[in-house]
């Protein structure tokens, strides 16, 4: 028994370590590149898996607070010089406003209308941003000034920091999901999720806590989009602000499993290299979304409970791979 | 004034065939209680089917309705026996994403085989146009709108007359007591989704010599037809039939009073507003309030 603990407590430490020092290993910048995004959309996909994984309201608008954290950050550094730590501030309070406006329209009434009212909710903010050319410069998108390295203001010479960034902001997420399944909020939200009548009879104000689980996913994602907008250097409303991106980040979670608090990160490192693999194979951004497609689907499918399945403790899965073990 | 009902013209035309998207989502929901989000992905495709008859066989659009009706009805059967069928029974988010998961995969697919150049399928009748007074009423939209309303009307009399639109109506109150009825409820679904499918597929078609043929499209008529839906009641179809005409109008009157741009805007605060009043839509029979 202390053998296996050992055994355990060393493999950690070298996993630990290789993580950290994979940037020196591979000292290519597209890898790295490849590993941030992995590691953002993971960071994404728990922030949905917030209210989309275990409060079963699915939402298709991350990609809306994710361009309020990216154009925040970015217009105030460049008009200002303001720091993007402390952009992070003013586009979070951006994006609890809209997620509040959005919940108390929506959380109202059961049914599709939540998940309707965020793709609709995609389209207008992205029309929004192309209308007010003058303040967002339009389709031409907007990139950081860059002035010379500075750690402050996330200007760097190559990808490696934001690697390091991406892992806190992973560690940070795993963190607060594993907080918010615990707490109050996050077990009225499972409530709800598995039986609202139920919920609903033991006085559980259901539209109250549903609105709280989108606001705080609303928050982090905005949060996310500060950093993650200085890591792209350029955006632009086609890409940053449309249903694509929010199916991406949903696709995430839901193939790497939904209601598990390291599902998305899983589902982001089999996806993100698999799309660039296909993008490189059949040709343009047409071959990575149509994995993304084909891989939602197909999870839903077969195995809604996603990846993350293959390692629950209690599943059918494991306990026959026990059995053969023993034979 | 003159702008004003000239676009209250353009608007109620672009509105019959956002009308006849809008029925087929809301036959789809009324029966399976599935919003289609893919509709937007099947609409395109009618359009890539549309051209690639011309391609093949020089029709013009019109005369590609038939066979735009064969390949959506095959398309869409298939696509409902691969990943509907195993979904219908679960729960309701799994269907809502195997929708957009299919539209996600139809988009690209087309991106793929046909390219992101714009197409256009040339019609002779596209810059014709009749004159009532002082106004002008393009043809080609006339006719797309006539074509929707035939349809619609059509739909109609299926769902409230014959013994199939009995049926549907059926299973769309209540699965179980329809199947200890003898309905075979698996049929009215497949053939359910595949007319609604069928329906937003000739919307595609007709509506070639008015707009290019790419799939940046999918995004600009996924929204609005939902919303009809939504607008006008979930499952009504005389809801979604009024509530198209209407939202085509908001937009052209948004579109030239503010800016093309904000069409969607416009469509998005009607939406909002009357949800917030009333949530059933203007013609809802209600849905369960939380």
């Amino acid at each position: 028994m202390i053998r296996r603990k050992r055994a355990l407590i060393l493999s950690v430490a070298v996993l630990i370590c290789a993580t950290l020092g994979l940037p020196f290993i591979l000292k290519s910048n597209y890898l790295i590149t490849i590993l941030v995004n992995c590691l953002f959309f993971g960071a994404f996909g728990l922030a949905w898996n917030l209210i989309s994984g275990y409060g079963g309201q699915v939402c298709w608008c991350h990609s809306v607070y994710v361009t309020i954290g990216a154009y925040t950050g970015i217009m105030l550094y460049n008009s200002f010089g303001v720091s993007p730590f402390l952009s992070v501030l003013l586009s979070v309070a951006l994006a609890w406003i809209l997620s509040t406006v959005i919940g108390k329209v929506s959380f109202r009434y059961r049914g599709p209308f939540f998940s309707i009212t965020t793709i609709a909710l995609g389209e207008i903010v992205r029309v929004l941003l192309l209308y007010f050319v003058d303040f967002t410069n339009g389709a031409r998108g907007i990139s950081v000034r860059y002035t010379g390295p500075s750690f402050w203001n996330l200007l760097f010479a190559d990808n490696t920091p934001f690697y390091y960034i991406g892992i806190i902001a992973v560690v940070v997420m795993i963190g607060v999901t594993k907080l918010f399944e615990r707490s109050k909020t996050g077990y009225y939200l499972r409530a709800i999720k598995d039986d609202e009548d139920a919920a609903i009879s033991l006085g559980i104000q259901t539209a109250k806590v549903k609105l709280t689980a989108s606001q705080i996913s609303a928050m982090l994602t905005a949060a996310l989009g500060v950093f993650y907008a200085f890591f792209l250097t350029f955006v632009e409303p086609n890409t940053i602000c449309s249903v694509d991106f929010s199916i991406k980040i949903g696709s995430v979670a839901i193939v790497g499993g939904m209601g598990t608090a390291w599902g998305a990160v899983l589902g982001a490192f089999v996806i993100v290299p698999l799309t660039e693999l296909a993008s490189v194979l059949l040709g343009g951004a047409g071959g990575a979304h149509l994995l993304y497609g084909l891989a939602l689907v197909m999870v839903v499918i077969l195995q809604p409970r996603g990846l993350s399945y293959l390692f629950d403790k209690n599943s059918a899965l494991r306990s026959k791979i026990q059995k053969r073990r023993r034979i | 004034m003159w702008a004003f009902v000239q676009s209250l013209i353009n608007g109620l035309l672009n509105g019959g065939v956002y009308a006849l998207i809008a029925v087929g989502v809301t036959i789809i929901f009324g029966v399976m209680r599935l919003i289609n989000f893919a509709s937007g992905a099947f609409m395109v495709l009618g359009m890539y089917l549309s051209w690639f008859c011309y391609s093949l066989f020089g029709l013009n659009c019109y005369q590609t309705i038939p066979l735009v009706i064969l390949g959506c009805a095959t398309i869409g059967y298939g696509t409902f026996r691969l990943t509907l069928v195993p979904v219908l029974k679960k729960n309701r988010q799994a269907g809502l994403m195997v929708t957009v998961g299919l539209s996600f995969i139809l988009q690209n697919l087309l991106l793929i085989l046909f390219g992101s150049n714009p197409l256009t399928l040339p019609s002779n009748l596209s810059t014709k146009a009749l004159r009532i007074g002082s106004f002008t009423i393009g043809l080609p939209r006339l006719i797309a709108f006539g074509i929707a309303i035939v349809l619609i009307i059509v739909v109609s009399c299926v769902v409230g007359k014959t013994r199939f639109g009995k049926q549907m109506r059926a299973t769309s109150e209540s699965v179980e007591i329809s199947e200890m009825l003898g309905i075979r409820t698996n049929r009215i679904f497949a053939l359910s989704w595949t007319l609604g499918i069928v329906l937003i597929g000739i919307a595609g078609a007709v509506l070639t010599p008015l707009y290019y043929v790419q799939t940046s499209q999918v995004n600009i008529f996924r929204n609005t037809p939902i919303i009809a839906v939504v607008l006008g009641g979930l499952g009504s179809i005389p809801g979604a039939f009024l509530s198209g005409l209407l939202l085509g109008i908001i937009e052209a009157l948004v579109s030239t009073t503010l800016s093309t741009d904000l069409g969607p805007l416009g469509i998005f605060l009607a939406y909002l507003l009357v949800f917030y009043w009333k949530p059933q839509g203007l013609f809802g029979k209600g849905e369960r309030i939380a």
